[in-house]
């Protein structure tokens, strides 16, 4: 019982309210001031702004964690209150009135139906035809003696207790993701055999597995209007033995799946370029330009100080190259011979993809919380309708109340009762 | 065909949406002035109902030369959403006889509408090749879903401001000669808006929902901050509010309709106004 009276706090409307507005109000901070960045940019962009002409206005941020919000502890903590008003409120309001739902809610006396929203009375004679009316409007009738109740949209009552469990258990999936999960990124040249080791999150319990994942390919397939279509890399994950267990192509929005590990497609990247120099392989390193996207430069060195600058700003393999002193050679392909350099050759670009590795043991959890959710929510739209009828020796009671669809009810209320009003 | 085609996708045919917009607009406002009029009321039925065809041809023949579901840029989505506004009030307007609901609606369609094509610079409005992460059936459930949920907010918390003018100005009385008449469409007002933003609701969980699993399967993640997913969690939370206040807390009347009023704000910050706080992942290239 002690129990039950610390979750009836919880389950208090009011305070449910207020939390959900509150963590609408701390949300909408986080998407004014921007989120992970470095200390020097939240220093730059707010040097300006004192309070009390002391504290600077940074370190507040930085100490309060806003530039990470949505991980703060109090933030979690906020969520996790609110979780509990939730889970309060579905054990000590919802179910109480499902129980009460089943039983038989008949009303006899005068008083009972003053109180609903429509009342009337009826002409005597015609309690029974009236049911007729009821049963054509696929009402459920409960008949007892001389008074009978019936309600319809039933569905509409027990939906938002759906709706609650189903928020709970993406809330549950979100707390089981917090043991076991992992994400992990890893950008990996094409026909190099990788483990999966750059974890960016990953919780206390997690065991990241150890097999080896080979990238066997990677591409871009182009539309016609030279942009780019899709990525695609081919992977192959072995066995400790080096053998393969799977073989497969993903691409943007769609991963691989194996065992409880997801790859997906998010990133890809330019590292170098493969040179014929006198008769010589060579690999260069290529590097993007910060400030500029898909821009990727090089130096080929011929000897000390003399060589040729090769920049990339296309996905079609094609480069321009510049002499020392600026002036262009011109445009190339990949493979040309370029000529009077020392039969240099540029014969390959080596691309690397972004992969991105995730597991995450709550997904399945969350996903049927999305589909209860959904059905629920939609099904919630409909209105519970309930009408109580009783006859006493002279006179004749109606009534009826609905949660929702007040304004159809008044239609039907007249509809229903108006032919057997009492003059 | 490809004439037709030329046609439909020329911007000088949407501007004669915004046009007939223009006029149904002016029809739906005389019409609250003079219910009697028959002429009016058709008018406004055949306005309302040719701009939503108009809409449609102009997003299927955009839908059939690029080859995708034409909501992959602003304009498409600003054109769909005032789609889903004028074939909501089709619908109203065949259960209903008011022509209030039009009154309000076509100042906001209008505006949409002048803002697709008058503001947004027109290389904007031309269809571009769909970006990798874009290339999933979940565009058309997400974008779709947001959009219809967009416009049935957008319905119900117009209407809770209204129901606000209507209350707070004394001078408000066009054909409200008797008070009776005022309190009773007050009352209806009041319901309406209730139940619109009822319906608006789960097309927004299923929206935020459909999102949230597309991303799980384009990057794997299905909830990561951005601004755009924070202010639809926003927009979700003061609905939710509000319809908790009004079924479990038993709000009626001035207090609902002044947080249902807020909901309307917050959608189109939602909509639009993330967009000028800084680039997300739902960035539609405007303004950056």
């Amino acid at each position: 019982m002690i129990k039950l009276k610390f979750l009836r706090v919880f389950a208090k409307l009011k305070l449910a309210i207020l939390f959900l507005l509150m963590i609408a109000g701390f949300s909408i901070i986080g998407t004014i001031i921007e989120q992970d960045q470095s200390i020097d940019y939240y220093q730059n962009s707010y040097s300006n702004l004192l309070f009390f002409d002391k504290i600077e206005f940074w370190k507040l941020l930085i100490f309060f964690g806003l530039d990470h919000i949505y991980k703060t502890w109090w933030f979690l903590f906020l969520l996790f209150l609110f979780g509990t008003c939730l889970l309060s409120c579905t054990f000590t309001q919802q179910f109480p009135t499902l129980r009460l739902a089943r039983r038989c809610n008949f009303k006899l006396t005068q008083k009972e139906f003053k109180k609903q929203p429509y009342n009337m009375k009826l002409n005597n004679l015609y309690f029974f035809k009236c049911l007729k009316n009821f049963k054509a409007k696929n009402y459920n009738l409960f008949h007892q003696k001389n008074i009978i109740y019936c309600y319809k949209g039933i569905l509409g009552r027990f939906a938002p207790i759906i709706v609650h469990i189903a928020m709970l258990l993406v809330l549950m999936g979100n707390t089981i993701a917090a043991f076991g999960s992992f994400n992990a990124q890893e950008l990996i040249a094409k026909g190099e055999i990788f483990q999966i080791q750059n974890t960016i999150s990953k919780s206390f319990f997690t065991r990241i597995p150890d097999y080896p994942i080979r990238v066997n390919d990677f591409w871009i397939e182009y539309g016609t209007e030279n942009n780019i279509k899709q990525f695609y890399s081919n992977l192959s994950i072995l066995n400790p033995n080096g053998n393969e267990s799977l073989h497969k192509t993903i691409s943007v929005n769609f991963p691989l799946r194996f065992k409880n590990l997801t790859f997906y497609q998010t990133d890809w990247n330019i590292i170098g370029l493969r040179i014929k120099l006198r008769n010589q392989n060579y690999q260069l390193p290529l590097t993007s330009l910060t400030k500029v996207k898909n821009i990727w430069v090089t130096w080929i060195p011929f000897n000390k100080d003399l060589g040729l600058t090769l920049i990339l700003n296309n996905f079609n393999g094609n480069f321009s190259l510049y002499t020392n002193d600026g002036s262009s050679l011109g445009i190339f392909n990949i493979g040309d011979q370029i000529p009077n350099f020392m039969e240099l050759k540029i014969f390959e670009i080596i691309y690397e993809t972004g992969l991105q590795i995730k597991a995450d043991p709550g997904i399945t959890l969350i996903y049927f919380g999305f589909g209860l959710l959904i059905v629920s929510s939609l099904v919630s739209y409909f209105s519970f309708t309930q009408f109580w009828l009783a006859k006493t020796e002279n006179e004749f009671f109606i009534g009826a109340t609905t949660n929702r669809a007040k304004l159809n009810l008044r239609f039907e209320f007249l509809n229903l009762s108006l032919p057997f009003k009492l003059n | 065909m490809t004439l037709w085609l030329t046609l439909l996708t020329n911007p000088s045919f949407a501007n004669s949406i915004y046009l007939i917009l223009f006029e149904t607009m002016f029809c739906y406002w005389i019409a609250i002035k003079y219910p009697k009029l028959k002429i009016l009321k058709n008018l406004c039925w055949v306005g309302a109902l040719l701009s939503n065809i108009l809409l449609f041809l102009i997003l299927a023949s955009r839908w059939f030369i690029s080859g995708y579901f034409p909501l992959s840029n602003l304009y498409e989505s600003l054109l769909f959403l005032d789609w889903c506004l004028l074939f909501i009030l089709l619908i109203i307007e065949r259960k209903n006889k008011t022509k209030l609901i039009g009154a309000i609606i076509l100042p906001v369609a209008l505006l949409i509408i002048s803002f697709a094509n008058l503001i947004l610079p027109s290389p904007m409005q031309s269809a571009t090749p769909l970006v990798p992460a874009l290339q999933s059936n979940w565009l058309m459930m997400h974008v779709s879903m947001m959009m219809l949920s967009y416009s049935t907010l957008i319905l119900g918390s117009l209407l809770s401001i209204l129901f606000l003018v209507i209350t707070n100005a004394p001078k408000f009385n066009l054909l409200l000669t008797k008070k009776n008449i005022k309190a009773q469409l007050l009352e209806n007002i009041d319901n309406w808006s209730y139940r619109t933003i009822g319906l608006g609701f789960p097309f927004l969980t299923i929206g935020i929902i459909a999102g949230a699993v597309w991303a799980n399967e384009a990057w794997g993640s299905y909830w990561s901050w951005d601004p755009k997913e924070t202010w639809a969690l926003i927009t979700w939370l003061v609905f939710a509010a509000y319809i908790h206040a009004r079924l479990t807390q038993g709000w009626i009347g001035k207090k609902a309709a002044i947080l249902g009023s807020l909901g309307f704000f917050v959608v189109w910050i939602c909509y639009l106004g993330v967009n000028f706080l800084g680039q997300g992942l739902h960035s539609y290239g405007f303004l950056s």
